[in-house]
């Protein structure tokens, strides 16, 4: 193992600047989930689950580029599901869930650039990716949107200079 | 019997193409055969050829798009009578228009309603029966 880390070409300075400001941004976000855990435990007495959530994403490619993403709860996500499928919650699996959040992110999607743009401006969009996280972090500037559905709340954030600029001018 | 082609990557949106389908009437007692992609949907065509009466595709998919799939179809001899619906969430006037020009019969924008459908549909078999 010593042989093979010697043998390791050492990072060019921009990449361990990087590398350092990435683990820096993990290090701050650490900082505001425990902060955000222990005032909702010691003030509400509430104990906190951190439980990945749904994040479904989506690149708009052209003529405007920027993403397009949803974010929200596996109970929500398979809510959804549920009533999209219409199945018995025993036969929902992961991937009609997946699926779901999938279709809906890339149908917002569409419906939100073809509302910006000119009905004559061709645009295209690229294909959708789900995860499961904890929150949203792009490199770009973002807006999120919160959404009551129910009882609950999901998110819609939109990244990218030229999609916000679309939007906020 | 009818059958009809529903192509698209996303099980989601096969589903509730063919619900709406279903409850829109249009194609009653017909049977639905899905694809994923559109080199399955090529394969499905050709086992089922002469059978197939109408497909709808999606856009944007892995691999082969709905609109290359859409040229394949038109471009083949055993296939180009069979009318194509295109179904997107990319979608506006310059897309249909586009899709159109290729020989697309009918662009549809996501999301789909049974009411959407039918009305396409609707208007679709009434410019076949002008043209007979």
């Amino acid at each position: 193992m010593w042989d093979d880390l010697k043998k390791t070409k050492p990072l060019p300075p921009e990449a361990v600047h990087a590398e350092a400001g990435r683990s820096e941004k993990i290090a701050v976000l650490a900082k505001v989930r425990a902060s955000l855990r222990q005032s909702l435990e010691d003030m509400l007495f509430l104990p906190v689950a951190e439980e990945g959530m749904f994040m479904a994403e989506l690149p708009v490619l052209s003529p405007i580029a920027g993403t397009v993403s949803i974010l929200m709860t596996e109970p929500q996500a398979r809510a959804m599901a549920l009533g999209c499928y219409a199945v018995q919650p025993s036969d929902l699996t992961r991937d009609m869930v997946q699926d779901m959040v999938a279709e809906l992110v890339n149908t917002v999607a569409g419906n939100l650039v073809a509302s910006l743009l000119r009905s004559d401006q061709l645009f295209s969009l690229g294909l959708p990716s789900v995860t499961i996280c904890n929150h949203i972090r792009h490199d770009h500037p973002q807006a999120t949107f919160y959404i009551r559905l129910g009882n609950d709340v999901f998110q819609l954030v939109i990244a990218g200079d030229d999609l916000l600029g679309c939007i906020f001018g | 019997m009818k059958k009809v082609l529903i192509v698209d990557d996303s099980a989601t949106a096969r589903m509730f193409v063919q619900r709406c389908l279903e409850i829109s009437r249009a194609f009653e007692g017909a049977v639905y055969i899905e694809a994923s992609t559109g080199a399955e949907a090529m394969q499905q065509l050709q086992q089922h050829q002469g059978q197939i009466d109408v497909v709808f595709t999606d856009l944007v998919m892995p691999e082969m798009d709905g609109e290359s799939l859409a040229r394949h179809i038109i471009a083949s001899p055993r296939y180009h009578d069979i009318p194509i619906v295109c179904i997107t969430s990319a979608g506006n006037e310059a897309k249909e228009k586009q899709l159109l020009a290729i020989g697309v019969r009918a662009v549809v924008k996501k999301p789909v309603s049974p009411a959407k459908l039918a009305e396409v549909l609707h208007a679709l078999r009434h410019s076949e029966s002008e043209s007979v």
